[in-house]
This record gives C-alpha cells, structure tokens and sequence, in this order.
C-alpha cells in the first residue's frame, strides 16, 4: 500500500514538474500547432498499406463498367450479373438474399495490376434474373473440388435455393 | 517522433509476416467459414471455444488436419500448416492451450493421407473428452 503511495507521489511530482516545464519552454502556439499535427497524422493513418490490405474496398483502383461481363471483378463468375438485375457488383437486388456460403477466386485488377480476392456470393430467394449472363471461368475447378467451383448453385443456408444472380465481392487483396 | 516511425514499421512488417495465411484462409475457407470464422453450423461449424479445446485433446490436432475442408484443399502441407495456425490463433487465440504450438508441415504430412469417413463422430468423441 505504501508502496502504490510513493508511486503515486512520484508520478504526481513528475506530472506537475513537465506541466510547469512546458509552460515556461512553449508557447501556446506551439501546443496548438502540435495537436494540430497530431490530428492530421491519427487521420492519414488509414492512408498507409496496412489499413488498405485490411479494407480493401475503400481504395481500390477502378476501371470498367460493372454491368458488363468484361469487367474485371468477373474474371470468375457464373451466372447473371446482380448489376443488371436491379442490384450491384457487390449487393443483391431488393428481395433477394445473399448466399452466406460461395466459391472465391482471385482476379487482377488491370487499374492496377495487383490480384483480388472476389467472393462469389449468388443471390438468392427470387427467380432467375436471366439478364446479363456472364461465364467467365478463371481458376474455376471441377465440381469435385466444390470450395473452388462455380457450377455449383450457392444458394445454400438462405431461406430458398432458387437462384437469382451473382454478385463479385472484393474482400481483400491476394498476397498469398 | 522515432518511436513513431518505429510502431508504423512494426505494424507493417507484421502485417506482411500474417499476410500469407491470411490471404490463403481467403482464398481457400473464408467462401464457407465466412470472414469471421462464424461459418455455417450445423454443416460448416463455427470456429468458437471448442476448436481450442480440441487442439488440446490427444488426437485433436490430427482430427483438425484430417477433417475435409483442410485435408482436400488445394493447400500444399506447409501452406495448410500456416493456414491452421493462423486461424486459431486469429479465432480463438484466448482459448488456445498454453502449451500450443504452430503447425508443422511434417505434421500435416503425417495426418492428412488418413481420410475420416464420419468427421461430426470424431468431433463429438473429442469434445466428450474435455
């Protein structure tokens, strides 16, 4: 107890000896014009690679027009595109509920030139969309390797399995 | 402002040391675990408190090597080693054994040509023995 005591002691000597330090040494400018800095430097930490590898969405380069099949994000989809289905490359249409389980696959970014991971999650609960049919099958496997295939219908742990669209989700950068 | 420096460094080296693993867990798990490991139970179980206990258990870590999402995967050995080691660490690093132990790819060598016919009796008998 004693001890906790002495420690406190010191610690509030210390404390109260930099405060009165500070005030003779800096201005009121330089402490304002410091917290400047450090506000600016806490904002431009998302900035560096490690928070973009993290939340990749936020920074990705973009190219290309996500209603076409051509775009890159579909270098390994299978099936109707959820952009031309009254959803978006990464959202469902409304009434329509996204698969929890899908394949995933890697595509190159030509904006870029570096490799996404794309999770293929289908849309699920409204009949087929038919519009925008887009099979492009980059590093797709047999369906014997069913975590690697996209002839698989992925409506599986959602309400209903009829399938309605593809969507192609980036959830992270390959540097596998 | 060194210190600083320093910490961005640190963060940075040790993200490009976890960045492997990670992105293989992407890659060849995430389509059915999910990203946060909450998978899909009953058929894709969750990687929750009990994957910790059974790594613990005698057999635990072959059952973890042998079940068919690892086994099967297009990982090489040593790539499912990291991969393995990383999730537990990443999911239930707070209920990992002390004693726990990255894997090895010998030790995946050793386990994985052995096929489980019936993966949930396997789990049940081993979460019997916490």
């Amino acid at each position: 107890m004693r001890k906790i005591s002495n420690l406190l002691e010191t610690l509030d000597k210390y404390i109260a000896h930099s405060t009165r330090r500070s005030a003779r040494t800096l201005s009121r400018r330089n402490v304002i014009t410091r917290f400047g800095q450090l506000l600016v430097g806490t904002a431009l930490i998302p900035v560096l690679p490690v928070a973009r590898a993290s939340a990749p969405s936020g920074a990705i380069p973009e190219i290309g027009d996500p209603a076409s099949c051509d775009y890159w994000r579909y270098c390994a989809i299978d099936g109707y595109l959820c952009s031309c289905c009254g959803g978006s490359s990464s959202s469902c249409p409304p009434g329509a509920e996204p698969s929890p389980v899908t394949w995933v696959g890697t595509c190159e970014n030509p904006a870029d030139g570096k490799r996404y991971i794309i999770s293929y999650n289908d849309c699920c609960g409204k009949a087929t969309c038919g519009k925008c049919f887009c099979n492009r099958n980059e590093g797709d496997k047999p369906i014997y390797y069913p975590p690697k295939s996209n002839d698989i219908n992925w409506c599986i742990g959602t309400k209903s399995n009829a399938y309605h669209c593809s969507t192609a989700v980036v959830v992270g950068l390959d540097d596998s | 402002m060194r210190f600083v420096i320093a910490l961005i460094l640190a963060g940075l080296i040790a993200s490009q040391i976890q960045a492997s693993p990670r992105s293989d867990y992407m890659i060849h798990c995430l389509g059915c675990h999910t990203m946060t490991g909450g998978g899909m139970p009953p058929e894709v179980p969750a990687f929750d408190e009990s994957l910790g206990h059974i790594v613990g258990v005698p057999g635990g870590r072959a059952y973890l090597i042998q079940v068919p999402g690892a086994s099967q995967s297009l990982l090489n050995d040593e790539h499912l080693a990291d991969v393995l080691s990383w999730l537990l660490t990443e999911f239930v690093g707070e209920h990992l054994p002390q004693d726990f132990k990255n894997f090895s790819a010998d030790e995946v060598a050793k386990y994985r040509s052995i096929t489980l016919t019936n993966p949930a009796i396997i789990r049940d008998e081993l979460l019997s023995k916490l």
